[in-house]
């Protein structure tokens, strides 16, 4: 008996999405896919066997190649420039499942050392300074991203901006055609993703693409109302990226409550990218990571790049 | 139960030595803790069983704990930068070998009974009785005493203490903290 | 009241231990809002096992390998010998005099492995999962502690055995409500298991988790649930009145509530979203251990 052909046969995709800038048309259509075939995201290479790129940038190459080669086998890279034919994910699953096509690979660990300096902590200590960059190929990170950070622990203690081969800060096209709606969901989603609340981002992913569908929302005020009613994510939320004036005043929950509700200003891409080294300073990781996400940063793809 | 004796014996002991020739921080640590581990085993062998579970529950506890902290201060990231514990080789040989001495003449020249009185049924309580059953008093204001010295010197140490957090009067309605924690203060 | 099983009652241990698992894997797909359907989600787990066994073994740069590999093996195995004490019904593997300190030791092995988990594989992200877990365990164990050690005053006894026969006429989990809920808490937490699950969270892709696959993973994700599991199980005996129930055998009734927490478990983990534990550690300490010193104060006052 084939044990190796019958375990491939029988195991899960686990799709990891990295989105380029300009991909999101790409990125909704995977991420509907996934859904509806209940294939489980990938957060990381580890887990990941199915690489799906949406959109194409070529500075991003040398990342993805990097990516690609943490993937362990069975590994299947599928990319969907533009509009996503259903085929094509099809004939990646057929792929993922070919004893023949996986036998071959072999990888190798890939170099991924950080810098390393020593600098005053917080309270005062001389500790260990990692550099580690955050994005851009990161699960529920805005494409084209990358946020250099100096690490102490968990404690980002300085971050500074960098837009990959991005010009202006307008924001991908496929946004500016939509129901403003749908972006409200699509940030409110990834911030529920984050926050560890998968159930209700998952909710909010549907309700986007009824939305986009045109089709009615139905829900949309009862996910409104669950989200809003959940003493926990407040909790958790409140004084998270707190800005103090400006037409982002406020922490992460209420601007999540602005997307929510539709009161509240849609996200900027410039003035998240100019105030995000201070309100990333000095936070931790989590938190940083949900100051991005509650900013949510739309990055317009270069034509040059 | 020798088999298992043995094992513990060696394996302590084995870990024990690990603890010198490894060269990161983080493996000199648990194989510190595996030596914890088998001589606490060797506890449960003897039928100390609350001991013996106590000093495996403890020792987990406090490995784990200073792991974090010689990490930190040893700079030892991922076992990149080589480090060793021997220290001051000279003085702590001597020092191990007298300990030894002593411990093993202990075996040998104590006057172990035999035959004896029979064992009690739970050799932990007989032991705590023996040791503090008339001082109980003595005992429990110790403890407190001991526990009051901790937080004492806890708040003596402390980086940061009510009076950065709240202001010099105190009158600071949130806690001037650099992570806002639970309570919303 | 309650007896030790022969020695092969060490074998089947592990097995109901793993089915327990299994079903509680089953139920999360099942819960899950893509909402699979019942069929795929009972081949879930299953599925899950087959794809970790022929994925490749991952490896990274300067990694430590053997703390990084062993971290799977001691959290499945304490999650294992955890279990030793908890009785299934009358029988149990070994009903030692501190059952209940024993049990505390074995789950305190998670602080262990999901540090080396995360240490191991020099990543970033996997590190800062581990010193999470570590962060999390020093927040959850104190109250924890004291919970146990409020169902053993109630009885009187570190013995489960004892503190089964010490709920006969009523269950400590309706006298003691605040012990019950911070046990459930705790068992959360020290699973790591979702809403407790920022040791390996989504926005560190995976936190200490983050660079393990293949068997690697396998074993570490198994020793997870499998830890969740104990924790279920064990409330049943130090807070459910163990096997004790009407009509059904004492076993069947041990299985019926294990499942039913185990269940409560999974189900309260997709209705919120991930505790951080800067905000958690906080409550942990101003409100629950002062709450459940209060509690283990009002029991020992009434078996006074």
């Amino acid at each position: 008996m084939d044990v190796t052909g019958w375990l491939l046969r029988h195991t899960p995709p686990r799709p990891m999405v990295v989105t380029a800038p300009g991909g999101t048309s790409a990125r909704v259509a995977v991420e509907r896919a996934v859904l509806a075939r209940g294939w489980r995201p990938a957060l990381n290479p580890a887990r990941t066997n199915l690489l799906v790129v949406a959109g194409h940038a070529p500075w991003l190459e040398p990342y993805l190649r990097r990516v690609w080669d943490s993937i362990p086998a069975p590994r299947v890279r599928v990319d969907v420039p533009e509009a996503l034919d259903e085929r094509l994910l099809d004939d990646a699953l057929a792929a993922l499942r070919d004893p023949v096509r996986q036998r071959t690979h072999h990888t190798e660990p890939v170099e991924d050392v950080f810098m390393a300096d020593r600098a005053p902590d917080r309270d005062g200590l001389t500790l260990d300074e990692l550099h580690v960059p955050l994005g851009p190929v990161l699960a529920y990170w805005p494409a084209g991203l990358i946020v250099h950070t100096r690490l102490q622990g968990d404690v980002v203690t300085a971050a500074t901006v960098e837009v990959a081969g991005a010009g202006t800060a307008t924001g991908d096209a496929f946004w500016s055609g939509a129901d403003p709606v749908a972006r409200r969901l699509d940030a409110c989603g990834r911030l529920l993703a984050l926050a560890g609340w998968t159930d209700q981002a998952v909710v909010a992913q549907r309700l986007r693409d009824a939305v986009l569908d045109g089709r009615p929302a139905d829900g949309l005020a009862r996910f409104t109302a669950r989200v809003r009613r959940s003493r926990t994510l407040r909790w958790l939320l409140a004084g998270v990226g707190h800005v103090t004036d400006g037409p982002f005043a406020g922490d992460a929950l209420t601007r999540l409550y602005g997307w929510l509700d539709g009161t509240g200003p849609p996200p900027d891409t410039r003035w998240a990218l100019d105030h995000l080294p201070e309100l990333l300073a000095g936070t931790e990781l989590a938190n940083a990571r949900l100051v991005v996400a509650s900013l949510d940063p739309d990055l317009e793809p270069s034509h040059h790049g | 139960m020798a088999v298992v004796f043995w094992v513990c014996a060696v394996g302590a002991v084995a870990a024990g030595i690990a603890v010198f020739r490894v060269d990161s921080m983080a493996r000199a640590t648990f194989a510190l803790l595996a030596s914890f581990v088998f001589a606490g085993v060797a506890v449960l062998l003897v039928e100390l069983t609350y001991l013996g579970v106590l000093v495996i529950l403890m020792m987990v506890m406090e490995m784990v704990v200073m792991v974090v902290f010689m990490v930190m201060y040893m700079m030892n990231p991922a076992g990149l930068m080589p480090m060793t514990m021997v220290h001051n080789q000279k003085g702590s040989l001597g020092i191990a070998a007298g300990v030894f001495a002593v411990l093993a003449a202990g075996v040998y020249l104590i006057d172990w009974p035999d035959g004896g009185p029979p064992r009690p049924d739970d050799p932990t309580m007989q032991l705590g009785e023996g040791l503090m059953g008339p001082k109980m008093l003595a005992m429990i204001t110790l403890g407190l005493a001991l526990f009051a010295t901790i937080v004492v010197t806890v708040v003596l140490a402390t980086h940061r203490g009510r009076y950065d957090r709240y202001g010099d009067a105190l009158d600071r309605a949130t806690p001037d903290d650099p992570v806002r924690g639970g309570l919303g203060r | 009241m309650v007896e030790q099983t022969p020695w092969w009652g060490a074998l089947v241990l592990p097995a109901v231990l793993v089915a327990f698992a299994a079903a509680a894997v089953a139920l999360d797909r099942g819960l899950d809002p893509a909402r699979i359907g019942f069929g795929a989600a009972v081949a879930a787990p299953g599925r899950a096992v087959a794809g970790l066994l022929v994925q490749q073994r991952r490896r990274t740069l300067a990694a430590d390998g053997l703390l990084w590999r062993g971290a799977g093996v001691v959290l499945v195995v304490a999650a294992v010998l955890a279990s030793m004490v908890t009785p299934l019904g009358r029988w149990v593997v070994s009903d030692l005099s501190v059952g209940v300190v024993w049990f505390n030791a074995m789950e305190i092995m998670a602080w262990a492995a999901v540090w080396l988990a995360g240490w191991g594989p020099n990543s970033a992200f996997a590190l800062v999962g581990g010193y999470r877990f570590v962060a999390q365990g020093l927040a959850y164990e104190l109250p924890h502690m004291f919970v146990l050690t409020t169902a053993a005053l109630g009885a009187g006894s570190l013995r489960i055995g004892d503190i089964v026969a010490a709920q006969q006429g009523l269950w400590f989990a309706v006298w003691m409500p605040v012990a019950f809920v911070v046990y459930l808490v705790s068992v959360l937490g020290m699973a790591f298991a979702r809403p407790f699950d920022h040791p390996a969270g989504a926005d560190l892709a995976g936190g200490a988790l983050a660079e393990l696959s293949g068997v690697d993973r396998l074993v570490l994700s198994a020793g997870r649930w499998v830890l969740l599991v104990s924790g279920a199980a064990m409330a049943v005996p130090l807070f459910l009145g163990g096997g004790a129930g009407p009509l059904l055998p004492d076993w069947l009734w041990s299985l019926v509530k294990t499942a039913v927490v185990l269940g409560a478990l999974v189900w309260a983990g997709h209705r919120l979203p991930t505790v951080r534990m800067e905000r958690y550690a906080e409550i942990a300490w101003m409100v629950l251990v002062p709450a459940t010193l209060l509690q283990a104060l009002i029991v020992s006052l009434v078996v006074l």
